[in-house]
């Protein structure tokens, strides 16, 4: 990466804290810095969890994280608590995994299959049932991709994350009546995937 | 299979956190009713299934620091801001090189007309020409300097 030096920050406007310069209040975020930092610190991981699970594509992931964070920051959006803030933010990752799928549907660095497979880097050492947990996940990530990502998102948020009815509508713009027989469904497809063997 | 009516409970207690500890906590009851239940059965087995990969996942992901995702977004939302600023200028940029292109064009009509050995074509296909060399040339003008940016 390019060594980015004072002046050239100077150049592009920024201030000595990094703070946008609001010269002509086109360069306005949602929060501050220190705000920011607070919220990407709870939400980052999760946030990324849910990408790389939805788009089966971790540098995809990457990608979209960073956007994800971008279009919130510009967005003008106002929240009621931070349980809104965060769906918003899902709202955002759901829409651009949604666009990435249409413009390349080919999954190109699998989540679990490729060399950085976290099923096996990172499950526990000390667990007697650490290849056991790894072979679950393995299978659980190919169960996952063959289902709609529109049920792979409603099984992430409802039983990974524990979100509500409202907050899954919120997420992925449906109604909230909807949200149960669709992931009775979705359930109910993983579960076959599981029982079937979803290699 | 039909949905139990005991599931919101189920997921209640398995989000709180461990199965086998919010059971051990006094939920007894509803761990013998998710044995004998197919439904609330399989909704432990996936949730827990799911919930395992979240938190490995959590664990493996390898996010950029706060710090250089902020000051990206601030180094891309100047640019835009300096994009947009400038859009104008393209524009202008386009019209003027038309209607230098314009001015080009009925110059060369007028000094056509000075060597009357020369065939003389009617005005109105003249102005034609002016004018049709105005609409291919702005768009053109427009996309090469759109392309340069």
């Amino acid at each position: 990466m390019r060594d980015v030096t004072l002046s050239s920050l100077e150049r592009l406007g920024l201030g000595a804290a990094g703070a946008p310069v609001v010269d002509d209040g086109t360069l306005t975020f949602l929060m501050d810095e220190d705000a920011f930092r607070l919220f990407y610190d709870r939400t980052a991981r999760p946030v990324w969890a849910y990408l790389a699970r939805i788009t089966g594509d971790r540098q995809l992931a990457d990608d979209l994280l960073q956007e994800t964070y971008f279009r919130f920051l510009r967005s003008r959006a106002e929240f009621e608590d931070e349980a809104h803030r965060r769906n918003y933010l899902f709202r955002i990752a759901t829409n651009l995994a949604h666009d990435a799928r249409r413009r390349a549907p080919m999954v190109t660095t699998p989540v679990d299959d490729g060399p950085g497979d976290f099923a096996h880097e990172h499950a526990d050492p000390q667990s007697h049932d650490a290849t056991g947990q790894a072979v679950r996940r393995l299978d659980l990530s190919r169960a996952m991709r063959r289902l709609k990502p529109r049920e792979r998102s409603l099984l992430w948020l409802a039983y990974a994350q524990g979100s509500s009815h409202v907050e899954i509508a919120r997420t992925l713009g449906l109604k909230t009546g909807s949200i149960k027989p669709l992931l009775f469904r979705a359930r109910r497809r993983l579960s076959a995937l599981l029982q079937g063997g979803a290699r | 299979m039909k949905a139990c009516p005991r599931e919101p409970e189920v997921v209640e207690a398995v989000t709180r956190g461990d199965w086998r500890q919010a059971t051990a906590l006094g939920d007894n009851d509803l761990r013998a009713h998710a044995a004998s239940c197919a439904a609330c059965g399989e909704l432990v087995t996936l949730m827990q299934a799911l919930r395992e990969d979240h938190a490995v996942a959590c664990r493996a992901a390898d996010v950029p620091a706060a710090g250089t995702v902020w000051w990206r977004a601030t180094i891309r939302a100047r640019a835009e801001a300096a994009e947009k600023a400038a859009r104008p200028i393209t524009l202008a940029q386009g019209v003027a090189a038309a209607s230098i292109a314009g001015v080009a064009a009925a110059f060369a009509g007028v000094a056509w007309r000075a060597f009357p050995s020369l065939p003389q074509p009617d005005p109105f296909v003249m102005l034609a020409l002016g004018l049709g060399v105005c609409i291919v040339i702005a768009p053109l003008v427009l996309v090469f300097t759109l392309a340069r940016d």
